[in-house]
Formats: C-alpha cells, sequence, structure tokens
C-alpha cells in the first residue's frame, strides 16, 4: 500500500472516529468513549509523523520565506494539536470507566473538567471542520486517484 | 448543469442543517465557556442551575408512607459489595439504561447516529466557508 493511499484512509478513519467521540453515547456508550479517545490520540500522533516533512519544512521557515496559507494551516494545526491535548487531560479528569488518580487528576475539580471538556471539544470540531476545508483539493483529488486505481 | 444544481442543493442542506444543528447542540453557548473558563469568569458557570434537583435525603424530605415498616432487603444484605451483575432473579433489577436514559457506563448499545448528524453538520459547515473563503481570496 502506498504512503499516500494509507495516509488517505488513517485520515478517513480519524475523520469517523473523531465524530463518534462527539457524543458520549453515540457508539456503545462511556466505555467505548473513554477507551477510543486514548486510541484515537495514538492514530493522531501517527497522523502527525506522517505529515512530519511539513511540520519540519514549516517549522524551520515559519519566521522566513513560506506562504500565507502554510503560515495558516501550521497556526491551526498547532490549535488542533493544543486541543486534543486539552481534551485528553480533561476527559482524564471526568473519566467514569477508568481512573486515572494516579496522574493526579482528583474528582475537585470535576465540574471545570466536564465544562472544559465539551467546550474545547466543539471549538477542536470548528478547527477540524477548517482544516478539511484548506485541505479539500488533496481530498478529492485522493478520491479521484483512488477510483481511478479501482478502474485499472 | 446537474451538477450545479447538486452542489447548490448540498450547500444548502448543509447550511440549513448547521444552523439547525447549532442551536440544538447549544454550540456558541458550549464554546463560550471555555473562554469564561480562561479569562476568569467561572463564578457564573458553578452558579449554572442543574438540570436535575439535588438528592434531598437526609433532609426529612423523604418521608414513607405511614404503616411502612421496610420491605425484604436481601438483594442489599452485606457481603455483596456492590456487584450489581446479573443474580439470576426476576424482577425490577434497575432501569435498563440507567437513571437518565443515558446508558450504564459500559453497557453494549446499538450505532446512534442521529446523535452524530448534528456535529457533521457544523464541521461540514466550517470546512464548506473555509472553502469558499480560499476560492474566493485565490480569484
Amino acid at each position: 500500500m502506498k504512503k499516500v493511499t494509507f495516509k488517505f484512509i488513517l485520515n478517513i478513519f480519524l475523520f469517523i472516529t473523531f465524530l463518534f467521540l462527539m457524543d458520549e453515547w453515540s457508539f456503545y456508550g462511556i466505555a467505548f468513549h473513554e477507551i477510543a479517545g486514548l486510541v484515537i490520540c495514538l492514530f493522531y500522533i501517527l497522523h502527525m509523523a506522517l505529515n512530519w516533512q511539513f511540520i519540519k519544512k514549516a517549522t524551520c521557515r515559519l519566521f522566513g520565506k513560506i506562504s500565507g496559507r502554510s503560515r495558516i494551516n501550521y497556526l491551526l494545526d498547532v490549535l488542533i494539536l493544543v486541543g486534543f491535548i486539552l481534551i485528553i487531560m480533561s476527559g482524564m479528569g471526568i473519566a467514569k470507566t477508568m481512573d486515572f488518580s494516579w496522574l493526579g487528576f482528583t474528582k475537585e475539580n470535576f465540574t471545570i473538567w466536564r465544562f472544559m471538556h465539551t467546550s474545547i471539544s466543539m471549538i477542536v470540531l470548528m478547527l477540524v471542520g477548517i482544516h478539511v476545508g484548506l485541505h479539500w483539493n488533496w481530498i478529492i483529488d485522493r478520491f479521484k486517484r483512488t477510483d481511478a486505481d479501482y478502474r485499472g | 448543469m446537474a451538477k450545479k444544481i447538486l452542489y447548490s442543493v448540498i450547500i444548502v442542506v448543509i447550511v440549513v442543517g448547521a444552523v439547525i444543528s447549532y442551536k440544538q447542540l447549544d454550540f456558541g453557548g458550549k464554546t463560550s465557556i471555555f473562554f469564561k473558563i480562561v479569562f476568569g469568569d467561572q463564578s457564573q458557570m458553578m452558579n449554572m442551575p442543574r438540570k436535575i434537583p439535588p438528592f434531598q435525603g437526609g433532609q426529612g424530605a423523604f418521608k414513607p408512607p405511614e404503616g411502612f415498616q421496610g420491605g425484604h432487603r436481601g438483594e442489599f444484605r452485606p457481603g455483596r459489595g456492590g456487584n450489581f451483575e446479573n443474580n439470576g432473579r426476576s424482577g425490577f433489577q434497575g432501569p435498563p439504561m440507567g437513571k437518565r436514559g443515558h446508558g450504564k457506563p459500559g453497557m453494549g448499545k446499538t450505532i446512534s447516529l442521529a446523535k452524530v448528524i448534528p456535529y457533521f453538520f457544523i464541521l461540514a459547515f466550517f470546512a464548506l466557508a473555509t472553502r469558499v473563503i480560499d476560492r474566493l481570496i485565490k480569484r
């Protein structure tokens, strides 16, 4: 399997899982929500690793010669990364089926963690929408090529 | 021509769906909470009215009917250790979907796509808006 095809399948998987994670009761209850929330984190790291060349280049050129579009893309990616970290952290603070007290998460700040988790999820949903919009040509291109590959 | 009509229909569906979803999910309200937490307006958040009134036990609110002397409490005899698995007995075993109909933690439920659709519309709306702005800038 080509790297690009793998990236595309991974992205579709991330997209669908992220949507299912938006509602904690949409797919096999809270246990699934918590486990899949941690698993998606690993896949997100894989997604970043596959795009490492872009991250490396963009970071090096960030304050130099770089297009405005790439700069916006980079900023957006950083915001999504921060958002995911905060979602996972707040998720650990409100976890029901898993115990993260060994990481220092107590039930004292439950309300704040709870509100933060919901609120940041919404913001990240918006940011992922913008991310998809900015990469729309790449997505369409992948669909066309996949279609062409199937037809031989 | 057919393509243009199809695209127009898709755009209208996404926009209408996003507006309905925005209201249904209280997207604006939920998003603003983060900024309230960050910028220190936590008091308002902490004092938000609870949807479910707090349990009144121990405050004299619950009064058993007159003549009530308690029933068989075999279900909760000592040594049970809070294990609420199927004990093979018939009768009421607690609400099947939990107190609020959300399902008990870890309980298997069927896929509910209906709950995901509003989020999909919100995401699609932002993707569409970005695409439109992107094309306008390119022109």
